[in-house]
């Protein structure tokens, strides 16, 4: 047997805090052989992120490695000279981050950055790096690449500048490619077309892989092995099929849990029971947001972000709002709220018709609709305390005389799961789960016929999310509540919904039940956004190059 | 092509503001208690009313304000922005005289803060917790608690009375002869001291925030990235760092234009430096309004041009700021 | 966080307050603030007498006579200046500043609020205060409408608001999007309420450090003018004291440095208090 190509020993990482170090990994000991690929999965904060920094010799200041070593081709690279170090970075192991708006130098032609690559590592002239560049861009399938070589990055989509990384990290045909969550900043069908494009140029390159993700279904698609993190240590390794057939540890089954089942979609609650006869609770006619786009040179022109849709929910269900970002999902959610300014339609939410509504008779209005958002730390006021943030609708919308608040503000708080000594702190003394708690009571407080969850999930991790999911499903057969559930994320839908309509540039292109949905789609758009979607139980259509 | 309409779009923004500057000086000459005829009467040592009200006619001051208004801009369109009572000249005439040597002061002023504020921002962001880094911290504090005056003042006492490095007072020594680069070298001579009393508050200033841009610039992303590719620290820090840390700088520094006049005013008083804030304060003492609201408009025309500057500047170094309108 | 029962609340004004007290800089400026501001209050009571007497020969040097600081060239005590003048500073630096954050605010929360047309027209407006030089402008106020201490006041704060608009309109605008704010309104409070209980107590943090910079650059501000003669000429203050000095450098270079330590000291501190508010105050530097 031949030693890997890549093997990191007994690898443990510090971080400075306050006064004293912390590991953030320990212990790890990982492989990489040529040509395979090597999933690491991890929730934020398990380490799976800084060990591919430590790999690339960049951890951030305040970090170092304390114990273990990294050998590349037989050389331990914590030992290294930095020239020695450069002169594999970029060229021998290269590396692609998360954020694909962010990692790009905004003031260089994506061009000359691919350029610089190969002026550096391979001594290219000005003149063959570019044209180089150039044939790089191609393969990525930049189109109409001789222009867009000239590009800057704010002038590319967000799938445009993630193929311009790759292009970048494989310019020197490096040895060993890191992918630290490349796609999670991006949409279903833009990460499936990334992931295509990764394995096709990894095949043909023989470069091996270590890609960094959170999802099990991305792990099932793209990976040889797997190595699974938590809280800095490996708690699973072996090959990625067999973890996924027989996962032993928690945590691991929790992550395979969140995957969405696309074929196995069991049979719904929904269909066993009698014709529904009774009037919606909301019903949405051609409702229509338009937005002004101030275009050059004080030419103001409309944006048409949701256009005439219509949907219907009934008390006690779940709709799902479904669809990739611009299509307008979020939008004509609090269009119906009355949060945005819908330009024509008809919105009746418990016979009110909410488009009518002005002035003081929409501000009471508000009761009825409460919104749970996505960001559990930009959705609760800093500076007001759990107990007074919930209170806010109470005080301004409530029916309630102020003596009982405290005593519904208290009960709140043991629906949502915190405590009630909870209610004297401060939202940054709160973990996220914790924080969506919050929003939940809050949305609670005033009693609404209909709740909006706009992406309440997606920003937490899956453990916490599925906790969260738990809370909702039981409070709403708890209270019998209405969601407007807004979401990018399938398996998520999978979990809580009665119906689906999935939205695309405005419109609202299917409707129907939830294993209509997934099990038979009518529309092409559909199909697509299901086919995207990373899944452990699917044939899989193209295997992972096998080293 | 697209430069060029923006450009033209800022110019015509650039006479909207001044002419509201116009404005502004004519409704203060008009709520200030007494006239520009009282002015003159006192000049004249009293006059009768008969008199005063010939002037005032003459002047057309017993016209509607809104058409005294009309002409004031129109004349000041045809750059007539009055007459010195107190220097017996047109305002035009006083001003152009001493705008240069203002100018000059300003502008050196501010290039020299600029370079050596990111330079010294630059360096220190290399380790911010390193002594260099303390020092320039500590300069910038002291910069900006500094009156610039006094700064003056401290300089001139120890670089032309103690040593005698540099001169006293003034502009050039009239006593040299010759071409332009004699007379050029004792104007550089002349303008060392006032330049760096001047620049040291915006010194402090640039180079603070050019630290701390910096620092928030070699912590994104893209510097990661450079990282990555194996570029060397010092491509890292010049190539890719510094073009994305400069456009705040540039940017508080056109927002400083108007300071760095003011700045002038204190430092022309210290150093004798023959521009437009003596004449200010001149005109000021002897209460000759017309002279004050010329210089006001003028000033406020040289923020507007350092204003256009800084932003022809920002668009060539941020791809971005191009494609706004 | 298992035991989260025993947790104390902490507001995050309590916690910028415990990162204040540690930043011994910042403290310090504070005490040396403090100082001053004593020697403002009670130093006449302690060193009694009319700063503007003659009280001894011209130009007698510092210690000399039983004078700390020496007399100016009228023979006036500068000791006794500095002190007098110790209250002009500060108190045209706390009101021309209350001035400038006023103003400000106001604009800034309205600009950033409303959006639109009005922010159209205030932006406008605040841009055009750009234009004029600051102290070029201050000093045609206060030479057209007199040398009092109240226009003087004023003049600075008609001058400096724009700077605190600008900021407040910039936190109004990045608050206004936050979901805390948009969760407020589904919550039916008023625009008032959104305003005054919601945003403006979140954009806070970077105007109390400008207004901080504010008092300093008031006082320099104000230490200018007078430097200049534009002053009331009947309160002692300390940029007069340099100006009036200002030709006799060459024998008593003292009369113009020791007034200037005394400007120079009152900014310095102010500026680490500000500093250290920043750093207390800034969210980036703590964790979410």
């Amino acid at each position: 047997m031949t030693s890997p190509l890549l093997s990191v020993e007994n690898l443990r990482i510090e971080l400075a805090a306050r006064e004293w170090m912390v590991p953030v990994v320990d212990d790890l000991s990982i492989y990489l052989n040529a040509g395979e690929t090597l999933s690491i999965v991890g929730e934020s904060g398990s380490g799976k992120s800084m060990t591919a920094l430590a790999v690339m010799g960049l951890l951030p200041s305040i970090g170092r490695i304390a114990q273990g070593r990294i050998l590349f081709e037989g050389r331990d690279m914590t030992h290294m000279d930095d020239a020695s170090l450069r002169a594999i970075r970029g060229n021998q192991i290269s590396m692609i981050f998360q954020e694909p708006m962010t990692s790009l130098n905004p003031v260089y032609t994506v061009g000359e950055q691919i350029a610089e690559v190969l002026r550096l590592h391979k001594g290219l002239s000005n003149q063959d790096a570019w044209s180089r560049a150039i044939d790089l861009l191609d393969a990525v399938r930049i189109p109409d690449v001789r222009r867009r070589a000239k590009a800057y990055p704010h002038e590319m989509s967000g799938g445009q500048r993630q193929r311009v990384m790759i292009a970048m990290a494989l310019a020197c045909r490096p040895k060993i490619l890191i992918a630290d969550e490349p796609t999670t900043a991006l949409d279903v069908t833009v990460q499936a077309e990334i992931f295509e494009l990764m394995r096709e140029l990894a095949r043909e390159t023989r470069t091996a892989t270590i890609l960094i993700t959170h999802d099990m279904g991305v792990v099932a698609e793209m990976a040889n092995r797997v190595v699974v993190m938590y809280r800095g240590e490996k708690v699973e390794d072996g090959e990625a099929e067999a973890v996924i057939q027989r996962p032993q540890h928690p945590y691991t089954q929790t992550l395979i849990a969140s995957v969405p089942h696309l074929t196995t979609e069991a049979a719904p609650t929904v269909a066993t029971q009698a014709p529904n006869t009774e009037k919606p609770l909301l019903s949405v006619r051609d409702l229509t947001v338009q937005f002004p786009v101030k275009k050059r040179f004080g030419k103001r022109e409309m944006f048409t972000a949701v256009n005439g849709i219509s949907f219907d929910v009934m008390r006690g269900k779940t709709l799902a709002i479904v669809g990739e970002s611009g299509s307008g999902k979020t939008t004509a959610a609090l269009a119906v709220a009355r949060l945005v300014d819908a330009q024509a339609g008809q919105v009746t939410l418990d016979g009110t018709d909410m488009l009518g509504l002005e002035g003081e008779d929409l501000r009471r209005a508000r009761a009825k609709v409460q919104v749970i958002f996505q960001d559990p730390y930009s959705s609760l006021n800093p500076r007001l305390r759990a107990g007074d943030i919930v209170r806010e609708p109470l005080d301004n919308l409530g029916t309630l005389p102020a003596s009982e608040r405290d005593d519904r503000i208290a009960e709140l708080f043991d629906k949502v799961g915190l405590h009630r000594d909870q209610m004297r702190l401060f939202p940054h003394q709160f973990s996220g789960g914790q924080r969506q708690r919050i929003s939940i009571a809050r949305a609670l407080s005033t009693n609404p016929s209909l709740i909006i969850c706009d992406e309440a999930v997606s920003a937490l991790d899956v453990v916490i999310q599925a906790q969260i999911l738990d809370l909702l499903q039981d409070l709403q057969r708890d209270l019998n509540l209405t969601y407007l559930f807004i979401s990018h994320d399938l398996g998520v839908v999978q979990q809580v919904c009665d119906e689906i309509a999935v939205m695309y540039m405005g419109d609202v292109v299917e409707f129907g039940d939830r294993q209509t949905i997934f099990s038979n789609p009518s529309q092409a758009y559909t199909r697509n956004l299901l086919a995207a979607v990373p899944t452990i139980d699917r044939a899989r259509n193209d295997s992972p190059a096998t080293p | 092509m697209a430069f060029l309409k923006v450009l033209a779009q800022r110019i015509g923004y650039a006479v909207v503001l001044l002419i509201a500057v116009l404005v502004l000086n004519f409704t203060m000459i008009n709520l200030a208690p007494g006239d520009v005829v009282d002015t003159i009467a006192a000049d004249m040592g009293g006059a009768n009313a008969e008199l005063m009200a010939q002037i005032r006619a003459e002047y057309g001051l017993d016209q509607p304000i809104i058409v005294q208004l009309g002409q004031y801009i129109g004349r000041v369109l045809q750059f007539d922005l009055g007459y010195s009572y107190f220097y017996n000249r047109p305002v035009t005439e006083l001003i152009f005289e001493r705008l240069p040597a203002t100018l000059l002061l300003v502008f050196a002023a501010q290039i020299f803060a600029l370079i050596l504020g990111i330079l010294l921002g630059v360096f220190a962001a290399q380790k911010p917790n390193g002594l260099f880094s303390h020092i320039v911290t500590l300069f910038a504090l002291f910069g900006y608690a500094a009156p610039v005056f006094w700064t003056g003042i401290l300089l001139l006492i120890a670089f032309s009375l103690k040593i005698p490095l540099f001169p006293v007072a003034g502009m050039r020594d009239v006593t040299i002869e010759g071409g332009f680069f004699p007379q050029a070298l004792s104007i550089a001579h002349h303008l060392v001291l006032p330049m760096l009393t001047l620049g040291s508050i915006f010194i402090a200033l640039y180079s603070r925030l050019c630290r701390a841009s910096m620092l928030e610039v070699l912590g994104s992303d893209y510097v990661r990235t450079a990282k990555a590719k194996g570029l060397r620290p010092r491509d890292v820090v010049m190539k890719h760092a510094l073009k994305n840390a400069l456009p705040p700088v540039v940017t508080l520094a056109g927002l400083q234009f108007s300071a760095v006049i003011s700045g002038a005013v204190l430092v022309e008083t210290v150093f004798s430096w023959p521009g437009l804030g003596q004449l200010a304060l001149t005109s000021i003492l002897a209460r000759d309004t017309p002279t004050i609201l010329g210089i006001l408009f003028f000033s406020a025309l040289v923020v507007i041009v350092g204003n256009l500057l800084t932003d022809v500047v920002l668009r060539m170094i941020d791809p971005r700021v191009r494609g706004r309108g | 966080m298992s035991d989260q029962k025993t947790i104390k609340a902490r507001s995050p004004f309590a916690e910028a307050f415990e990162m204040f007290r540690r930043n011994h800089a910042a403290v310090a400026g504070l005490i040396v603030l403090l100082l001053i501001v004593g020697v403002a209050i009670f130093g006449p009571l302690v060193y009694p007498g009319n700063p503007f007497d003659m009280v001894w020969a011209p130009f007698t040097p510092p210690g000399q006579d039983g004078y700390l600081l020496g007399t100016d060239y009228l023979g006036r005590d500068i000791l006794s200046l500095l002190i007098h003048g110790a209250k002009v500073s500060l108190t045209v630096g706390l009101a021309a500043a209350f001035v400038t954050v006023t103003i400000g605010i106001t604009v800034g929360a309205l600009a950033g609020f409303y959006r639109g047309w009005v922010e159209e027209v205030l932006m406008r407006f605040t841009e055009f205060f750009q234009v004029l030089p600051t102290l070029l402008f201050s000093m045609v106020i206060v030479a057209l409408f007199g040398a009092s201490l109240t226009m003087i006041t004023i003049a600075i704060g008609l001058v400096s608001w724009p700077a605190v608009a600008r900021i407040t309109r910039a936190e109004f605008l990045r608050i206004r999007e936050l979901e805390y704010v948009t969760a407020a309104r589904a919550g039916g409070v008023r625009n008032g309420g959104l305003i005054f209980r919601v945003i403006l107590p979140n954009a806070l943090p970077p105007i109390i450090v400008q207004a901080a910079l504010m008092v300093g650059s008031a006082i320099l501000f104000e230490a200018g003018l007078s430097f200049l003669g534009l002053t009331d000429p009947n309160v002692a203050s300390w940029g007069q004291i340099i100006g009036s000095n200002r030709e006799y450098i060459l024998d008593a270079s003292y009369t113009v440095t020791v007034p200037g330590v005394a400007i120079f000291v009152t900014v310095l501190a102010i500026s680490l208090v500000g500093d250290g508010l920043n750093d207390a105050l800034n969210p980036k530097l703590r964790q979410r």
